[in-house]
């Protein structure tokens, strides 16, 4: 199966579920789907690295989880982002920023 | 930073906590995205099934994705070594005998280890109770080419005191009884000492103040310090002690001072007072006079070697100036804790090496006891290595199982230590004061869980390798051992036997020396003498003939008493201890001044030498005549008769002016063990010491005249204490105790050791049995005997004892080479020994052998080939 799609560079998945936690509390597999669509599928999120993910933002503190209905009535879990959480995510955006803008100057040298 | 470290550590904590909970949560979680991937398939119309395999197949693999989450939680570490320790409790109680076997056998290794640990730090490490602990010296009086030290004389201390420049400070001290009055007459163990006394040991007064120089000066108020203890008891409170009198030898003396139990010393002693008001009966001024017993604590920044070059070229100057007393006196200065230790070091030394040598018997006995069960768990090993677990799981689930035994173990063995330290205790350090107490603290409960993690590896090291080496084709091979297993198992039992056979060798030795001990000759006949003494100081007995006439009217009473056969007094006990020595004018040799030889002194009174059964050799006993108007007499004792007079012609010449009127036979007075030395008595009416022991002999039970003997001494004198009221036979027996204990111990761990042994052997000769079934089987099936059959067993058993017992005697000489030089009358060089040694474990080894003998000489050929 030929694919066009990009895999994502190492630490950036948790860079992501917290950009996508910073608009609304959401379950794992809304997570999945909205970074999915927001790519514009360009990104392949392994949805077998989400999970640990999650769990290991949770521990750190960042995000904080709970279980709540979900639109159709079930039960599911809901992710949010924690005041720690919303400052590393300010941090890693800017690094990020950094790092892209870095890499680019270095790719246009010429 | 802090909040994700508290975050981290509160997810961990649920995580190991609430694990179940966290599993269902993920399940819930995982199946809930599970469900959601599988609808949007469907909603683009894919079936069912199909829909589900591809959510599934997205996601990784459902068991993949929570094996990765159950890593993020930080615990999986704890998880498995949980996971390994619930499979080795499993393990363990699969096989209860092997494991209570191994437990016991541990244990015991662990706790004889740790008491003595807990021993050896007391004597050794543990802080004395004074302040200035460590830097506290002994110094003492050597005498010409003697190796051992004694008290010292007054001036000589003061002198010393002045002269040297390596101490903070020097004491003087004399122990003494008082006899207080207050219920009724009561004795008190006192010290007179020095006002630098309490400042040289460090001790401050809880309540009140220590001495000061003015209270030691002839002619101060009289005042004392005494001991919280003695405070409670009279007093109620210590703290209202302090400028209250009491009467103290019929004179008042006021307390100035009450200090901690813990710092006493003597440990014993229950008031202090300053030695120029305390009725000091020495001499203060004569430095031939020595009864003191010199302290100092010496300054932090000089070396014992310095401050002993210090007190020996202060001792040279005075040996110059006064050579008619101190020409060869020269000085010893040894540690204060090595009072303690010097006498402890012999048996302490037998003891470690006892406990050590269990110790590793014990190992050497449950890696033999793993090896044996290692044939069983085989076939478990390479089931579990074909089912995927790893090499290095197995190595840790083996270590986690071997650890967990030798933390029970060891666990057990420190509740058994509590127990055995003070066994131990009494045999290594019986006369230790008060404030030394064996406890098993911190320290010793880390020495205990250290020694079962070393023997948890220890013991678990060669079979855990030998199992983890063990592959999943072994399985195949039906899990058959290779016989250099059954080697090692070999060499094990071999080591066990040679060393069990070491603490057998210990144990025959000592108990032969307490034969031997019981068997000396006393020159005395302590059965049916009843002792007791009494102290003989305060103004009523100020005058010799005071206390001469107390001690002639006691004897008489004693004697008047039904049953009673003779009585009599003296200043010390035979055995307990020696007396006084003086340096003694003898008729006929003709030495310098300064030069004469220091002979041991007793005073005696009539009916003394009757009452202990002492044979008078040639001349007489002393008389009632013989009191301070008649011509001074003595009696000595034949080895100073043999030197002086070798022709047999003592009696009539004279020593320090005494007309020498009889020779009796030596008595042990030192001690039990020590050579008969010269020897002289003076009458106790012509030289009346402060002190009387009394001696009773009685038809029958001396403990039946105890009563009569104490209304003898109250009808004298109301308000005289009456105390160490004890049959003389005890004394004997006390000299003998430490080394019957240690014979008991020494019997009792060479006995575990040689059950350890045993055991050891019969599991693998049983072992051994077991893997040569068919063989047997066949041997029988064409014909053997089975006698024969059961004899090739034996064979087997004894081969391995033969080896065992040659090697461990080897190394059982050079132990017993030692213990000679420490145990008394008892010689290495003994065949009988370890004849007895080697029959006891042959015996040993034939009882372990007989099991699986029997059962090899009934081995059923059909049985045997039914097996495979």
């Amino acid at each position: 199966m030929t694919d066009d799609r990009l895999d994502l560079p190492q630490g950036t998945l948790d860079l992501l579920i917290l950009k996508a936690l910073s608009l609304e509390p959401m379950h794992g597999w809304a997570i999945s789907e909205r970074l999915q669509q927001v790519s514009r599928a360009a990104l392949q999120v392994p949805q077998g690295s989400l999970y640990p993910a999650l769990h290991r933002l949770e521990r750190r503190g960042w995000i904080k989880a709970e279980w709540g209905a979900s639109d159709n009535n079930r039960r599911a879990k809901y992710y949010q982002l924690s005041r720690t959480g919303r400052k590393q995510l300010d941090a890693e955006t800017e690094a990020w920023a950094r790092l892209t803008t870095a890499v680019a100057l270095v790719l246009d040298m010429g | 930073m802090f909040s994700e470290l508290w975050s981290d550590l509160r997810y961990r904590v649920r995580a190991l906590v609430h694990r179940d909970a966290l599993e269902h949560e993920l399940d819930d979680e995982l199946r809930f995205h599970v469900e959601r991937e599988a609808e949007k398939y469907e909603r683009v119309g894919m079936p069912r099934g199909e829909a589900l395999r591809r959510a599934h197949l997205a996601l990784g693999g459902v068991e993949l994705t929570k094996e990765q989450s159950r890593e993020t939680r930080g615990t999986l570490m704890l998880e498995t070594i949980w996971q390994d320790v619930r499979y080795a409790v499993r393990r363990l109680t699969r096989t209860p005998v092997f494991t209570i076997t191994a437990i016991a056998t541990l244990a015991l290794g662990v706790s004889g280890t740790t008491a003595m640990f807990s021993i050896a730090d007391t004597l050794l490490l543990r802080p004395l109770p004074y302040p200035t602990g460590d830097r506290l010296m002994v110094v003492q009086t050597v005498s010409g080419h003697s190796t051992s030290g004694t008290v010292s004389s007054y001036p000589d201390y003061l002198d010393w005191r002045a002269s040297q420049h390596s101490f903070d400070d020097m004491a003087a001290l004399a122990q003494r009884n008082f006899v207080l009055v207050r219920k009724d007459a009561r004795r008190v163990p006192a010290a007179l000492v020095s006002a630098s006394f309490f400042p040289t040991f460090g001790v401050t007064a809880e309540f009140g103040r220590r001495f000061s120089d003015a209270d030691d000066q002839p002619g101060a108020p009289a005042v004392m310090v005494v001991s919280d203890a003695f405070a409670r008891d009279e007093f109620g409170d210590p703290r209202t002690a302090v400028g209250q009198s009491v009467v103290l030898n019929g004179a008042s003396r006021a307390i100035v001072g009450v200090i901690p139990d813990r710092s006493r010393y003597p440990s014993s002693v229950e008031v202090w007072m300053p030695i120029e008001t305390g009725g000091y009966d020495g001499n203060h001024t004569r430095r031939g006079d020595r009864d003191l017993e010199v302290f100092a604590a010496l300054r932090p920044n000089v070396s014992l070697d310095a401050a002993r070059h210090d007190l020996a070229t202060i001792a040279t100057r005075i040996a110059h100036e006064y050579p008619e007393s101190n020409a060869e006196v020269s000085t010893m200065t040894t540690p204060l804790r090595d009072r303690y230790v010097s006498s402890a070091r012999a048996a302490l030394t037998a003891m470690i090496g006892a406990t050590i040598l269990v110790l590793l018997i014990a190992c050497a006995n449950v890696a033999a006891l793993q090896l044996a069960r290692a044939v069983t768990r085989t076939r478990e090993i390479a089931v579990r290595a074909a089912i995927g677990a790893s090499g290095p799981r197995i190595v840790r689930q083996l270590i986690t199982e071997n650890l967990l035994l030798a933390l029970v173990s060891g666990a057990l063995g420190a509740v058994l230590a509590l127990w055995a330290r003070n066994l131990m205790a009494r045999v290594v350090a019986p006369n230790v004061p008060a404030w030394m107490t064996f406890d098993l603290d911190g320290r010793a409960l880390l020495f205990a869980l250290s020694m079962s993690i070393l023997t948890g590896l220890a013991f678990g090291i060669v079979p855990t390798m030998r199992l983890a080496g063990v592959r999943a084709t072994d399985l195949l091979r039906g899990g058959v051992l290779g016989s250099s297993r059954a080697r090692l198992q070999r060499m094990l039992v071999v080591v066990e036997i040679a060393l069990s056979i070491i603490l057998v060798v210990g144990a025959a030795l000592s108990l032969e020396s307490v034969l031997r001990m019981q068997q000396i000759p006393l020159g005395l006949d302590p059965t049916g003498v009843l002792a007791f003494d009494v102290t003989l100081q305060g103004p009523r007995y100020d005058t010799p003939a005071a206390r001469a006439t107390l001690v002639a009217s006691v004897v008489d009473r004693l004697r008047s008493i039904d049953g009673v056969m003779s009585a009599g007094a003296t200043d010390r006990m035979p055995i307990k201890g020696c007396c006084s020595q003086f340096s003694a004018r003898i008729e006929g040799q003709t030495v310098a001044s300064g030069h004469e030889p220091l002979i041991t002194g007793i005073i005696a009174t009539s009916g003394y030498f009757a009452a202990l059964g002492i044979h008078v050799v040639a001349g007489r006993a002393f008389t009632d005549g013989d009191d301070a108007h008649a011509p001074p007499v003595s009696v000595i004792n034949e080895t100073f008769a043999r030197k002086y007079w070798p022709r047999g012609d003592a009696i009539g010449h004279h020593v320090n002016g005494a007309m020498i009127v009889g020779v009796v036979q030596d008595i042990k007075q030192t001690s039990l063990t020590a050579a008969p030395e010269p020897q002289f008595f003076q009458p106790f009416a012509q030289n009346p010491w402060t002190r009387a022991t009394f001696a009773v002999r009685v038809r029958g039970d001396p403990l039946a005249v105890v009563a009569q003997a104490r209304r003898a001494v109250r009808e004298v004198d109301a308000a005289m204490p009456v105390f160490n009221v004890q049959p003389l036979q005890r004394l004997v027996e006390q000299s003998i105790l430490p080394t019957r204990s240690l014979g008991r111990l020494l019997g009792a761990f060479g006995g575990i050791a040689l059950l350890l042994a045993a055991t050891g052997l019969y599991g693998l000769i049983s072992f051994l049995v077991e893997r040569r079934t068919r063989e047997l089987g066949l041997r029988v099936a064409l014909g053997a005997e089975p006698g024969r059959v059961a004899r090739l067993v034996v064979r087997e058993a004894s081969v391995l004892a033969a080896i065992g017992a040659v090697s461990g005697i080897a190394v059982a000489i050079l132990a017993a080479r030692w213990l000679e030089s420490k145990l008394y009358g008892v010689s290495a060089m003994q065949p009988a020994i370890y004849v007895i040694a080697a029959g006891v474990l042959g015996a040993a080894a034939l009882a372990a052998s007989y099991g699986p003998a029997r059962r090899a000489s009934r081995a059923d050929p059909m049985v045997a080939l039914r097996m495979e």
